[in-house]
């Protein structure tokens, strides 16, 4: 659905995007990540035809941005970083003059369903410079929703909501995915992320450092997994055995918690529970320990940074 | 089912902008305000005028309307022409300009809807313009003829060549105060370059006059850059069409409203292939 092709930009002599080739599939949730400073909003903004890519190309539903801008613009919906919006308009004003744009049909009728969903309908008369940062960005939404996009671009899109607020865009992110819309978000909350997103690209100085599923992210990051298991009054001699077995590199015992570490090329859940059933231990409770997104993000992130910065070094004792 | 085709979707974003556009400017004060004062300048144009004629004794005042549509328009144009310009700074300095690109809008679409606004909203000026005028010949029993019709269609195009020009110096200054800036400086300098020719053409140079005198190098340089002003200028074009319409000159008239029309068309080229080039985030 979006293409990106060693997408370059540079700002004078600073290279902010770097050789981007990333590949959106229709229908899925892509997080996009990065610290900050990585090229996220500046890749995004080349992704919208707003910033003219240096070198590169970007496809959108097989197209090429620039060559098709009308075609394309009016089947995505945005939700930008920086919410800028006509602060002298009354919220439905600024809907309506969108809507007007976009030519929605009915476009009363879907406003107000939106603003009802997300709790802005009884503001729906005042000035948007009134609003707060929270609010700004629930109208953002609402405007990237009238038109019932087929592709849903989102930079930091809970940033400044409220709890309430984050449950409501991820119920109305949920019911788009569902309808089979496409959707791209670029987020430092991780955790949001991770619930969300079918797979993820991590970018950082300008390169994509790696762009897949969640759980080979977790298998590339980790050397070895781990089981937390929840015994009642395990024996000595049972947890001697237990850290014993072919599978497992180290137990950590906390109480009558253990945490088995396993080799990370299967699932030993089921060989684990085989052998506490033959010795008779009584488990109250067994569950894999995931690497988090935030944590596959740190590590790819710093071991790159660190790679970089080791050869930039040697690159400068060399000059 | 939407229309597909580029150039309607385009139409339909110069329709929406220009719509809201002419909403914003007819919603303030500053326009009526400016159409009052034209109306009395150009009112105290037109007395002045008629005193002239009385206390000289002159029986016939050729084209007495020309001067205070010439005012009027002038003033007028000069008001849209920067609140055009400040439009499009304004969108750029808040960013929406951006905001609005993530649709179905690209730099023409939004520098045409701003311009068609504006020079919409001068047709409203001109109308209240043209009821002066029947008013004045009514009261004041003075004709009004065909070439008084030409000098309100000239008109509309040099107030659309000042708005374009307008948009011109908004998206080459980025920053609101700087567009301002370079759009009142030029028409300074434009206004300022033929007064000065006015004022040197009437000095009195010495009696044995040299190529050396300072006078005459200041006036020859100055009419060489007047005559290029006179062609890039559309007040000067304006009144170049004024003087050929009262001389019964219809190929000069012709020839003037095509520059009007090419310095337009120049202008708004030149500030959409611009704005493409510095891009909505500048």
């Amino acid at each position: 659905m979006i293409t990106t092709n060693s997408l370059k930009k540079k700002f004078g002599s600073f290279v902010a995007v770097e050789d981007i080739s990333l590949n959106i599939e229709p229908g899925e949730i892509y997080g996009f990540l990065g610290p900050n400073g990585a090229g996220k909003t500046t890749t995004i903004l080349m992704i919208l035809g707003i910033l003219k890519p240096t070198a590169g190309e970007v496809r959108i539903f097989g197209e090429k941005i620039n060559k098709k801008p009308f075609m394309i613009k009016r089947r995505i919906g945005v939700v930008a970083e920086y919410q800028n919006f006509y602060d002298e308009m009354t919220a439905w004003e600024y809907l309506l003059f969108f809507a007007r744009l976009l030519e929605v049909e009915n476009a009363e009728e879907r406003a107000r369903e939106l603003m009802e969903r997300l709790k802005l309908w009884e503001f729906k008369d005042v000035l948007v410079g009134g609003y707060s940062s929270g609010m700004q960005r629930k109208l953002g939404f609402v405007r990237a929703l009238l038109h019932k996009p087929e592709v849903l671009i989102l930079d930091e899109p809970v940033s400044g909501l409220d709890p309430f607020g984050i449950v409501q865009v991820r119920e109305i992110l949920n019911d788009e995915h569902e309808a089979g819309t496409t959707i791209m978000i670029s987020s430092h909350i991780l955790s949001e992320v991770e619930r969300t997103a079918d797979r993820v690209g991590i970018i950082a100085r300008g390169r994509l450092l790696v762009e897949d599923t969640m759980p080979n992210l977790r298998h590339i990051v980790s050397l070895q997994s781990q089981i937390e298991l929840d015994l009642y009054q395990p024996e000595e001699t049972l947890i001697r055995d237990l850290s014993a077995l072919p599978f497992v590199t180290s137990l950590d015992r906390q109480n009558d918690r253990l945490i088995v570490s396993t080799q990370n090329n299967k699932d030993y859940r089921a060989e684990l529970g085989s052998f506490l059933a033959g010795r008779g231990a009584v488990v109250l409770g067994m569950r894999m320990i995931e690497t988090s997104l935030e944590d596959a993000f740190i590590t790819i992130t710093e071991k790159h940074i660190r790679e970089w910065t080791s050869s930039e070094l040697q690159q400068e004792k060399r000059d | 089912m939407i229309n597909q085709n580029a150039w309607y979707q385009r139409w339909n974003a110069i329709k929406v902008i220009r719509g809201r556009y002419s909403q914003v400017t007819l919603e303030h004060l500053g326009i009526y305000v400016t159409i009052a004062i034209a109306l009395v300048m150009s009112t105290l144009a037109i007395h002045n005028t008629l005193r002239f004629t009385e206390r000289n004794v002159v029986f016939v005042a050729r084209q007495p309307l020309f001067l205070p549509i010439f005012i009027c328009t002038v003033l007028v144009s000069l008001y849209l022409g920067a609140i055009a310009s400040v439009s499009v700074s304004r969108e750029r300095d808040r960013k929406t300009l951006e905001a609005l690109m993530y649709g179905p809008v690209d730099e023409s679409a939004f520098l045409l809807g701003i311009f068609l606004a504006h020079v919409q909203i001068f047709l409203v000026a001109l109308a209240f313009l043209f009821i002066w005028s029947n008013l004045a010949v009514w009261l004041l029993n003075l004709g009004i003829s065909l070439e008084v019709y030409s000098v309100f269609f000239v008109s509309v195009v040099m107030a659309s060549a000042i708005v374009a020009f307008g948009l011109l110096t908004a998206v080459w200054g980025d920053k609101t105060r700087t567009a301002l800036v370079i759009f009142i400086l030029i028409l300074l300098f434009l206004t300022g370059v033929q007064i000065a020719d006015q004022i040197v053409s009437n000095m009195v140079v010495s009696s044995n006059p040299t190529s050396n005198d300072p006078i005459l190098i200041i006036r020859n340089a100055l009419a060489i850059v007047t005559r290029l002003v006179q062609w890039l200028s559309p007040y000067a074009q304006l009144i170049q069409a004024m003087d050929a319409v009262a001389n019964q000159s219809w190929i000069g008239f012709i020839t003037n409203l095509g520059v009007l029309v090419i310095q337009t068309f120049v202008l708004l080229f030149g500030s959409v292939k611009l704005l493409t080039i510095k891009g909505a985030r500048g």
